[in-house]
């Protein structure tokens, strides 16, 4: 059995290239605020619950950012949704009908997700930590939740060769429960397990972003006066790491006087100007370790996924073959008589090479090499140029997955030249009038 | 026949449809009319120096974004996502002729989006004719995202152009501006706009607002009502002039669609009455409970015009393009000589399935039901290939396909798979392929044994013969239906199903009636 219906297939409304070009465009401007919400929703809650001063900033400025984040993220991942059903329709339609519900399960979850975001925002600065810490957790529980269920469908889709046994497990005389769900391929959690590292990575760039950029220093302000505090332990401002060094000190007997002063004192009597470059020196730190997490964890599941998964010698795919009923792995190329590599060899070290480049790039920052906005920018092409290789490198893996079934390459395109030009036209005019308005914002802010 | 079918058991997939649809243009309506109300009321406040009217508008502005941002774009979503559930082959064939509509739409989303959050989050930071072009550049763009889907949803009631018709011209500009286009467009609009007041009568009267401030505002709301109105009676006379025949068939054979316009005629002249006597006889009497009963009577008025209009397109999904049973128009001849289970790719794997039980049934397969199609019919391209505008793989070999015929091709001049060796085969199994034709054939408008407009109910006190000469001529009662797609053999096994299901008949007939009376 072949699933997938090639003998009705209508013709593609624009070229080939223009499609993908605005799938992948739309997955990467949709991956930033969907990264933000699957990684920096929880680092924002830890660090509400036991960061530091700094630490306590950060979530709080990420959790009053987090509605517009989602209202941003749900409407940017139409257009790859879009992209995906005019060209990609005879495998997105009946995956997503074999698991029906758990696909309309995801807007469960994430609309109580959305209200619980907008609550946690509301009660970031009431005082109380827990409430807020409650609400964005169980936010953060349901997003999680969606996402591996988009994990799993978009492994579906890709893998028509274990429909039909889905389909036979829940349907009712022939007919799709749409109780299907697909949670014993490996692939979907090495899929959920890499966006989750590359998640780290866009959180690590929004903090250096957030800082530097949208932290506004208020200027003038008073300076900050110490409390009758004699143990530095509960100075709110001292790195923890110092706090833990010092700390170590004292218990053997090796602390100064001078140094215990200064820890005393850290933080007090600077201008809200020094808070300003207290925090953004913080954020380096911190942005520091999120980038090794970040890229091990997406180097790690990339290269388990490349390898192992879809061309390594030891393949999981034997999983997945067990429940084929047709088509091999990997198509044969006919010059050679192999299979045909799904990934093409440039593509890991391509990925590698950024996700290296941008540890690279906060390390340098970090001890002092890369400074200010520079460094933010740099971080920013690192952060675009890792998105936009594993969104190319995402694409070319779904063609070849699917590619023994349909070929999107190969469906003549039926040009709709005038809507395409007028969406052109008016993709340009809504971008400036957008940049127009975030100007406005902007500066308003400044002022 | 390409994609699964989506069985949701009493109520059926297009229900849920209705469902998601009902609850999103409740909020995406008041997205556009509410927008333009923000942006008028913001401008008038900023004009007067009215204050507290400009506060009160911001409150206004704050429940606006927490309801439409958060729920009006996940239902719209959700929408989505279930018709593409539902009907995926009318999805897939709106998204070929309306992808750039949609694309374009989406820009106007973001648009939105934008000036929403810029427009409440910046009330009273940003200048005040900054803040106010922001008010306006929402209002404009989301005024424009109904005009977009109202150009896509009112082609699938009327097919034909204002300018030309796309069935023959093939063009998106055709079918965008069809015969529906402008009086939905109006219609839509004016339900935004008295909906959106609608919104804003139960808003101020649920806060602690002054009475001044209340009454004031209650009366600002008048002039849109009565717009919303106005254009809502011309989208209504608009839409019944350049209704399809087949629809004003509907309008006039079917109960249903009958009740459902009643309630909402009814509905409709139940607002303008409690909108007579409340905001523009005694807007300092209106309350939050009468502003709620003016909101559940447009939830009665949206809901059943949101039945009306996927009812009233039968038999097709989309005019002249898709029936509702997801088959495209031209189809059903060659997939009846083919056999419906035959042409269907999971209708055929079930037969396949099957097969293990019955070894020497026969059973075409797509492909070869194509091939046999190519040689013996008029219809030059595959299954599907007198779709207008279709596309057609002519070599699938070329197409990376591995393997696609599972059995051989009937021979040259045999007899068209008639599957008449399934009515032979175990009564238990032929209730069973009597209940996938049921589900793939008939489940898309009608539940099974009970639900929503159960088929095996209605057929009470018929024969299998009436019933099978009934479905072998189903598009002529009415008009209503999609024709038979299936052969002789699949009639009979759809009847045998629906007979095993149906009621018997009640003792309380069947107790006081003469014999002579019953069937």
């Amino acid at each position: 059995m072949n699933p997938v219906d090639i003998y009705s297939l209508n013709g593609l409304p624009a070229p080939y290239w223009f499609i993908q070009l605005f799938k992948v465009l739309g997955f990467i401007l949709h991956s930033i605020p969907m990264h933000l919400w699957l990684a920096g929703l929880p680092i924002a809650i830890i660090l509400l619950l036991i960061g530091g001063a700094n630490g306590q900033t950060f979530a709080r400025r990420l959790l009053k950012q987090m509605p517009v984040v989602m209202a941003l993220g749900i409407n940017l991942g139409i257009v790859p949704l879009l992209f995906i059903q005019a060209a990609y329709y005879k495998v997105f339609y009946p995956s997503t009908t074999l698991m029906a519900w758990h696909w309309l399960g995801i807007l469960a979850l994430v609309l109580p997700a959305y209200y619980l975001l907008y609550l946690t925002s509301s009660l970031v600065d009431a005082g109380k930590k827990w409430l807020p810490a409650l609400s964005g957790c169980g936010a953060s529980l349901l997003l999680v939740s969606a996402g591996l269920i988009f994990a799993s469908a978009w492994t579906l889709m890709a893998s028509p060769e274990s429909w039909a046994e889905l389909w036979r497990a829940k349907s009712i005389a022939g007919a799709a429960t749409g109780l299907g769900s697909y949670w014993g391929d490996p692939v979907v959690y090495l899929r959920f397990v890499s966006i989750c590292g590359l998640a780290l990575l866009t959180v690590t760039f929004w903090l250096l972003f957030d800082s530097y950029f949208l932290f506004v220093e208020k200027r003038g302000g008073a300076s900050r006066t110490r409390p009758e505090i004699n143990d530095f332990m509960e100075n709110p401002y001292l790195p923890k790491s110092r706090k833990k060094e010092l700390k170590r000190l004292r218990d053997i007997g090796k602390l100064s006087e001078e140094d215990e002063l200064e820890a005393l004192e850290y933080g007090y009597g600077e201008s809200d100007d020094e808070e300003g470059e207290a925090y953004q020196r913080w954020a380096l730190r911190f942005a520091s370790v999120l980038v090794w997490f970040g890229v091990c964890i997406t180097l790690g599941s990339l290269w388990f996924y490349y390898y192992k998964v879809l061309d390594g010698p030891e393949s999981v795919t034997a999983v997945r073959e067990a429940s084929m009923t047709t088509a091999p792995a990997a198509p044969i190329d006919p010059a050679t008589g192999e299979a045909e590599r799904i990934v093409p060899v440039w593509i890991p070290p391509i990925t590698f090479a950024g996700c290296a480049l941008f540890a690279l790039t906060v390390i340098l920052g970090n001890f002092g090499k890369i400074q200010g906005k520079f460094l933010v920018v740099l971080v920013g092409l690192c952060e675009a140029v890792t998105l936009t290789f594993f969104a190319i490198t995402r694409q070319i893996i779904q063609n070849g997955q699917i590619k023994n079934y349909l070929d999107v390459r190969a469906i003549p395109v039926q040009m709709q030249l005038s809507p395409l030009l007028v969406f052109l036209l008016v993709f340009l005019f809504g971008a400036a009038l957008i940049y127009w308005m975030i100007y406005a914002m902007v500066k308003t802010v400044k002022r | 026949m390409s994609y699964p079918w989506w069985y949701v058991p009493s109520l059926t997939s297009p229900m849920v449809i209705a469902i998601v649809a009902v609850v999103h243009v409740l909020v995406s309506q008041y997205a556009v009319g509410g927008g333009f109300l923000l942006a008028r009321e913001n401008r008038f406040a900023l004009k007067t120096g009215d204050s507290e009217y400009r506060k009160y508008w911001k409150s206004h502005a704050k429940f606006f974004i927490l309801l439409t941002v958060v729920f009006g774009s996940i239902t719209g979503v959700g929408i989505w996502w279930t018709i593409g559930l539902a009907s995926p082959l009318a999805t897939e064939e709106l998204i070929r002729i309306f992808v750039f509509g949609w694309a374009i739409e989406w820009v106007f989303f973001i648009l939105e989006l934008v000036a929403a959050f810029g427009f409440y989050y910046f009330w009273d930071r940003l200048p005040k004719t900054t803040h106010s072009a922001m008010g306006w550049i929402y209002a404009a763009a989301a005024w424009i995202s109904l005009v977009l889907i109202t150009g896509i949803t009112s082609f699938m009631l009327n097919s034909r152009g204002l300018f030309g018709d796309w069935e023959t011209t093939g063009g998106f500009w055709y079918a965008f501006f069809n015969r529906q286009f402008i009086p939905q467009t109006l219609l839509r609009t004016g339900i935004s706009l008295l909906l959106a007041t609608i919104y804003v009568y139960m808003h101020i009267t649920w806060g602690s607002a002054r009475d001044l401030l209340r009454e004031k505002t209650i009366r600002r709301m008048l002039a849109p009502s009565v717009a919303g109105v106005v254009l809502m009676v011309l989208g209504v006379a608009g839409w019944l002039v350049f209704l399809p025949k087949s629809a004003l068939m509907m309008l006039e054979r079917a109960a249903v669609i009958n009740v459902f316009l009643g309630v909402f005629a009814a509905s409709s002249a139940a607002i303008l009455l409690l909108i007579f006597l409340g905001p523009m006889r005694a807007p300092q009497k209106v309350s939050f409970t009468s502003a709620l009963s003016l909101f559940f009577l447009a939830v009665a008025a949206i809901g059943s015009s949101e039945f009306i209009r996927e009812g009233i397109r039968k038999p097709y999904v989309i005019d002249q393009v898709v029936y509702g049973n997801q088959i495209m128009v031209g189809q059903s001849g060659p997939i009846s000589r083919s056999g419906f289970l035959n042409s269907g790719v999971w209708t055929g794997q079930y037969l396949k399935d099957l097969q293990d039980k019955y070894p020497r049934l026969r059973i075409y397969t797509p492909a070869n039901i194509i091939a046999g199609n190519r040689s013996q019919s008029s219809h030059p391209a595959p299954l599907g290939g007198n779709r207008m505008n279709a596309v057609s793989v002519a070599d699938p070999s070329a197409h990376a396909m591995p393997s696609v015929a599972l059995l051989d091709l009937p021979e040259e001049g045999s007899q068209r798979p008639g599957n008449e060796d399934w009515l032979r085969i175990d009564a238990e199994d032929q209730l069973a392929l009597g209940r996938v034709v049921f589900l793939h054939h008939c489940n898309d408008c009608h539940a099974a044994e009970h639900g929503y407009s159960a088929a095996a109910p209605q057929l009470t006190g018929k024969t299998e013969e009436e019933i099978v000469s009934f479905l072998k001529h189903l598009n002529r009662p009415g008009y209503f239906m999609p024709p038979w797609c299936g052969n002789d053999t699949e009639a009979v096994l759809l009847a045998r199903y629906l007979m095993s299901i149906r009621p018997e008949m009640p003792s309380n007939i069947t107790g006081k009636t003469d014999e002579a009376d019953l069937p």
